[in-house]
C-alpha cells in the first residue's frame, strides 16, 4: 500500500472518527440533561405530597424525615447510573471507531 | 520492494494491535440478560413484600428472609462481575440497612414492627425507581454481539 494511500485512509478516517465523536457526546449530553430536569421535577413533586400529607396526617414527621433520606439516595442512585452510561457511551464510541477502522481499513489492504 | 512489503506489515500489526488494545479498554462489564431478568423480577417482589409492611413484622419475617435470599444471591453475582463496580455501588445502596432504600425500609419495619400505608405507598415509588435505575443501566450496556473484534 502506497504512502498516499495512508494519508487517503487517514483522513477518510479522521473524518469520520471527529462526525461519530460529536454526534455521541450531543447525543449523550441531551439525555442526560432530560434525565436531570425529570429528576427535579419529580423531586419538587414528591416534596409537595409528602408537605400535604404530613399536614393531613397521613404520614409522621418520621415518615417524612425518611422519604427524603430515600430521595437523596435515589439521586445517589440517579447520578451513578448517569456515571455508568457516560462510560458506557465512551465505550460505545470506541467500538464504533474499531467498526469504522477495520471496515475502512481491511477493506482497502 | 523487500522493504515497502515489510513496512505494510508492520502498519497492519500496529493497526491489528490498536485494536486489540481498544477492545480490552472497555470500561464497564457487557449487557447481562440474567441480571437484568432478575432485576425486573426482584423489583416486582420487593414491591410486593413491602405492601404487607401494613402487618406486624414477625408474622412475615419468612417472607422477607425469602425476599433477601434472592437479593444476596444477585448480588453476589454481581460482585464476581468484572468491571462491574457501578452497578454494584447502585445495589449497595439500593440494599443499604442503614441507608433509605429497600434495606433501609426493611430495618425500619423490623425496628417498628408496623409502617403506615400511606408511607408505605410513598417509599415504594422510590424503591421501585431505584430498581429501574439498576435495570437502566444493565439495559444501557453494550452487548457481546456488538463489540466489534467478536464478529
Amino acid at each position: 500500500m502506497a504512502t498516499n494511500d495512508y494519508t487517503a485512509i487517514l483522513n477518510e478516517l479522521k473524518g469520520e472518527i471527529t462526525n461519530m465523536v460529536v454526534s455521541s457526546a450531543s447525543a449523550y449530553a441531551d439525555a442526560a440533561k432530560h434525565d436531570a430536569q425529570a429528576l427535579l421535577s419529580d423531586m419538587d413533586a414528591n416534596l409537595q405530597t409528602w408537605t400535604q400529607q404530613l399536614a393531613t396526617g397521613e404520614i409522621s414527621a418520621q415518615d417524612l424525615a425518611f422519604l427524603v433520606k430515600t430521595q437523596k439516595d435515589l439521586m445517589k442512585m440517579q447520578a451513578l447510573k448517569q456515571a455508568g452510561l457516560s462510560a458506557i457511551a465512551v465505550d460505545k464510541l470506541k467500538n464504533d471507531v474499531i467498526n469504522v477502522i477495520t471496515s475502512t481499513i481491511i477493506g482497502k489492504i | 520492494m523487500k522493504g515497502n512489503f515489510m513496512v505494510a506489515n508492520l502498519k497492519k500489526g500496529l493497526i491489528l494491535s490498536l485494536l486489540i488494545l481498544l477492545v480490552g479498554c472497555f470500561s464497564v462489564s457487557t449487557f447481562d440478560q440474567y441480571v437484568y431478568t432478575q432485576t425486573t423480577s426482584l423489583k416486582v417482589d420487593a414491591l410486593n413484600v413491602m405492601d404487607r409492611a401494613t402487618t406486624d413484622y414477625a408474622s412475615q419475617s419468612d417472607v422477607v428472609a425469602d425476599l433477601q435470599s434472592k437479593l444476596q444471591k444477585i448480588y453476589e453475582y454481581e460482585r464476581n462481575r468484572p468491571k462491574n463496580e457501578i452497578s454494584l455501588q447502585l445495589w449497595n445502596t439500593l440494599l443499604a440497612s442503614d441507608g433509605n432504600l429497600l434495606g433501609g425500609f426493611l430495618q425500619r419495619w423490623k425496628t417498628e414492627t408496623k409502617l403506615h400505608a400511606t408511607f408505605i405507598s410513598e417509599e415504594k415509588k422510590l424503591v421501585g425507581r431505584a430498581f429501574d435505575e439498576i435495570a437502566g443501566l444493565e439495559s444501557g450496556k453494550i452487548k457481546a454481539s456488538q463489540i466489534s473484534l467478536s464478529k
